[in-house]
């Protein structure tokens, strides 16, 4: 029996959400549990996994998922769900917040002192969105390979605090749900507010792969828009690095 | 409001994603608005086709062909009756295979099924995988993995298979 299934928060206390969590199905390995929440579906069916053989991030890039370590799950959503990915690093932001003020990275990282946490893939085929929450929970830094740890931690190696990881995915699914519901509700501006506060990029310097400039403001799909040597530019994706100054 | 200021809200309205924007200022109204919807988030996946007669198949963007150089009979040469272009539902980046190294999910000369995967679209590192809404034969990929895409942009041309 996966040990997430064994820690009694999951069990004793039923998840009181309206979407989010509609199901809970927890594996011990998996290959991807963004994929098999693609194939399954369910409006609000959540896949956790111990273990994921083929875990990844944006565009195949491999996801490292150490058993009994992390927190690995995705979320299925049958109707088109905008916004999701800002309201996945949200609710992992919130579901924290008594244990450690993280930082959400543009757009949807979460970092402890600089180091990520957390990160979120969202993927949409045929009408049925799923959003892959990945969240390092109490990985030493030893467990990471060397070219990550410089710029990955978990929860435990950068606050000394261990916590349960059944009681952290409740907390990420309750405030995933009360977002997913503000966003069905029309109220996604609200969503989209609050995570560009939370980005807190604007009038920053900040570097990226077409340019360099200073924040002037969060379009609203999510871009940022620079102001360069060359006039303004939006940015859509890619790592960006924040520089000093403003 | 000065033409400075103008050029500055233009400038501003043009990277905002904003459909249409209104200001007053000291009794002046400016409103801007795009000819073209822009979609604000992530819409839903769409294999567009454009209504109306057989139409011809751009040039790809990557290959931009000056009008001077080029005398008009010979700027429109791969005009094929029957063609329908699959336009990218959103801006992005166009991705022709599910992981680098992988085989892309479609080539000329193959034929696609109904809402089988021909592309992901990537923004935001929102996935958007792009699917064909009719069974047809891949023509020509029009743009290179990795590129960027404007929202409409011609990702394929095909030929709907009956």
């Amino acid at each position: 029996m996966p040990e997430l299934l064994r820690t009694p928060p999951l069990i004793a206390t039923p998840l009181v959400t309206h979407v989010v969590g509609s199901r809970v199905i927890v594996y011990e390995t998996i290959t991807s549990t963004n994929d098999r929440a693609l194939r399954l579906g369910g409006d609000g069916t959540v896949i956790v996994a111990e273990m994921q053989t083929a875990g990844r991030g944006r565009h195949g890039r491999a996801w490292h998922s150490k058993p009994g370590m992390g927190l690995y799950f995705s979320v299925a959503f049958d109707r088109p769900t905008e916004g999701l990915a800002f309201a996945a690093p949200l609710a992992v932001h919130d579901a924290l917040a008594s244990v450690v003020d993280t930082k959400i990275k543009w757009p949807n990282d979460v970092l402890i002192d600089g180091k990520k946490i957390c990160g979120v893939l969202v993927e949409a085929r045929q009408g049925r969105t799923v959003v892959g929450i990945g969240i390092n929970v109490h990985h030493r830094v030893e467990d990471f390979p060397d070219d990550l740890r410089a710029r990955a931690t978990s929860i435990e190696a950068a606050t000394g605090v261990h916590i349960d990881r059944g009681e952290l995915l409740r907390d990420v699914l309750t405030q995933l749900d009360e977002r997913v519901v503000a966003i069905r509700d029309g109220n996604i501006e609200q969503v989209f507010n609050e995570w560009a506060e939370s980005c807190g990029v604007v009038g920053r310097r900040l570097r990226c792969a077409s340019c360099e400039g200073t924040v002037q403001f969060i379009a609203a799909d999510g871009a940022l828009v620079i102001q360069s040597a060359d006039g303004l530019k939006r940015v859509m994706l890619g790592e960006i690095v924040e520089l000093e100054g403003r | 409001m000065d033409l400075e200021k103008l050029r500055e809200l233009i400038g501003i309205f043009e990277t905002s994603g904003l459909a249409e924007i209104e200001i007053e200022e000291e009794g002046r109204r400016v409103r801007l608005t795009r000819s073209a919807p822009q979609p604000v988030h992530a819409p839903q996946l769409i294999a567009h086709i454009p209504s109306g007669a057989p139409i011809a198949m751009p040039a790809p963007m990557a290959q931009p062909v000056s009008a001077a150089a080029q005398p008009v009979q010979e700027a429109e040469p791969d005009v094929d009756e029957g063609l329908v272009i699959i336009e990218s539902p959103m801006v992005g980046v166009f991705y022709a295979q599910p992981a680098p190294g992988d085989p892309p999910f479609v080539k000329p000369g193959d034929t696609v099924e109904v809402n089988q995967t021909v592309c992901i679209v990537e923004a935001m590192k929102l996935m958007n995988e792009v699917a064909a809404k009719f069974k047809c034969t891949i023509v020509n990929v029009l743009v290179e993995s990795g590129e960027p895409v404007e929202y409409n942009q011609p990702l394929f041309a095909v030929k709907p298979v009956e």
